[in-house]
């Protein structure tokens, strides 16, 4: 598969573990979900490389027969200049050439049967871009690179490829709207941080009373939000410690930077909240100016509300692949 | 450091890493996995798990880390806020080079970038604010100062320290087997070397 054209574009998996005393963050896939039914639409594992676009105009073609599938947000996808629609398995021939192409902008997924063959570093093929490594050649993706594919499908894959080669079949294999992820809500879920307690009464009204704009200053990192400032009761240094994707660090100006995909491993700003993992596929593709709302629930509802949404992905994937074999 | 060495030694299905900090420490796990075994909150599970482990921890003997020589260049060209950290501590920059090589430091974590270490703990005398607004561009190999704290980036990355001088050694390496060359409970000595020395030893070959 070769890039003829891209903007903001790179390599990611679901990351890599087991390396933060190195400073190596997990980072992987802003929108977890979105990447993961793509994969399972084409018949990857979950940890199969796949293109997140974040923006600009994508633009590849194929070399050979490929099973892929697009998913995401805020983009729309072409194969030959015909539209082809999100959330569905689809076939591009040897010769097609396929664009994802920016509307209001997000993230967009590009999943093919196989993933992407690129040696993981730290076992993973997530591009790491501080330190310049993993995905392809540590770096983002660029005009001309060539990315390596499977060569064989495997049986399920070449089941759903024997499907959609016949023409009526061609767009009947949708996930159900039930199954395509609800980005529209504008209500981001919290659990209460470390320092909840340590602002005033007034800032833990307005973190949830008032609407956060989201700002340009929105990458891999971070997003940084503009709202009503949110102050200490009393200002003090605090020590660092860990942070993760989802952390609602307070910068001394009072705004809100929600911490994501690539954020550093340790912080030292108060953290007036946690955003729930289940809701960070939603605020990953949230745009700026987009307004925000917070909505804080306690940490047995977090778990409860992720281990549902894990068992219903699970039970999909499992009948996805049930249906193919 | 003993509690992580024990968390490594016995984890449970759905660990995924352990981190530490100053003075915390913080497990990752995967949530679904480890309902999968317990069929209960897997933050209770967690939770009690971590409280029984700690609970057993008898010796807080700490293994011992590497001790590490790092060569630093104090010339003003790699150390672009040496003066101005100077003049705010009332020293001369030959006082604050002294201070800064005068004794060894412990490697209290990594983080913030891969290799990233924040050493500790300084003089006193060298205690000095971030820098109000923080540069766009620190050059990897950069060694600063913030707060009772001094590090080194390992990458070229923006950064509010205080730079005093630059490092010739390569911190963070994707191809080693070991790829940060300091660890959390190493200890580091600085030396100084001259601008002929740093050239010779340069491991960054872009600059």
């Amino acid at each position: 598969m070769r890039i003829l054209k891209t903007g903001i574009a790179s390599i990611q998996d679901l990351g890599r573990e087991g390396y933060r005393n190195m400073g190596i963050v997990r980072g992987g896939v802003m929108d977890p979900l979105a990447a993961q039914l793509g994969n399972m639409l084409v018949a990857n594992t979950d940890q199969a490389a796949v293109a997140e676009v974040a923006a600009g105009l994508f633009s590849v073609s194929f070399n050979k027969t490929q099973l892929i599938a697009i998913t995401g947000s805020g983009y729309r996808a072409t194969l030959n200049e015909q539209a082809l629609p999100f959330w569905q398995p689809a076939l591009a021939e040897a010769g097609d050439t396929l664009q994802i192409i920016p509307e209001k902008g997000g993230m967009a997924y590009l999943s093919v049967h196989g993933g992407f063959r690129i040696a993981p570093v730290l076992g993973s093929r997530s591009t790491n871009l501080v330190a310049g490594f993993g995905g392809l050649h540590g770096r983002l993706l660029q005009q001309g690179d060539e990315l390596p594919l499977a060569i064989m499908p495997e049986p399920v894959a070449e089941k759903i490829i024997r499907f959609l080669s016949t023409k009526e079949n061609v767009n009947r294999r949708r996930l159900a709207p039930s199954a395509i992820p609800d980005y529209s809500r504008q209500s981001i879920r919290f659990v209460p941080g470390h320092e909840y307690g340590s602002f005033t009464t007034d800032s833990r009204r307005a973190v949830e009373a008032e609407a956060f704009e989201l700002t340009t200053i929105a990458n891999r990192m971070g997003y940084r939000l503009k709202g009503q400032p949110l102050y200490l009761d009393m200002q003090r240094e605090l020590i660092s410690t860990a942070v993760v994707p989802g952390t609602m660090q307070v910068s001394p100006d009072g705004q809100v930077l929600v911490l994501m995909a690539d954020a550093q491993t340790a912080g030292g700003y108060p953290r007036i909240g946690q955003v729930i993992a289940a809701d960070l596929p939603l605020l990953a593709q949230k745009t700026a100016g987009s307004q925000i709302r917070f909505t804080a629930i306690n940490l047995a509802d977090a778990e409860n509300t992720w281990l549902a949404r894990e068992s219903q992905l699970r039970s999909l994937i499992k009948d996805y692949n049930l249906h193919f074999s | 450091m003993a509690l992580m060495q024990a968390i490594s030694q016995h984890t449970f299905p759905g660990f995924r890493d352990v981190s530490i900090a100053f003075n915390s420490l913080t497990v990752f796990f995967d949530p679904w996995e480890v309902y999968q075994h317990t069929q209960s909150s897997p933050l209770e599970f967690v939770t009690t798990w971590l409280q029984n482990l700690a609970s057993i921890i008898t010796s807080t003997s700490i293994v011992s880390g590497k001790e590490h020589l790092i060569p630093v260049c104090y010339d003003p060209s790699y150390g672009p806020d040496l003066a101005t950290l100077a003049a705010y501590q009332g020293l001369d920059t030959e006082e604050v080079i002294r201070l800064h090589t005068s004794q060894v430091y412990y490697v209290f974590m990594v983080g913030f970038s891969p290799g990233f270490p924040y050493l500790g703990i300084l003089p006193d005398a060298l205690d000095t604010p971030r820098k109000a607004s923080p540069a766009l561009s620190v050059p990897a190999g950069s060694v600063g100062i913030a707060g009772k704290q001094t590090g080194i980036y390992p990458f070229n990355t923006p950064g509010g320290w205080n730079i005093i001088g630059r490092t010739p050694m390569k911190l963070f390496n994707i191809g080693d087997t070991n790829p940060c060359l300091l660890k959390a409970g190493d200890t580091v000595r600085f030396t100084r070397i001259d601008r002929q020395t740093f050239l010779y030893l340069n491991q960054y070959e872009d600059s």
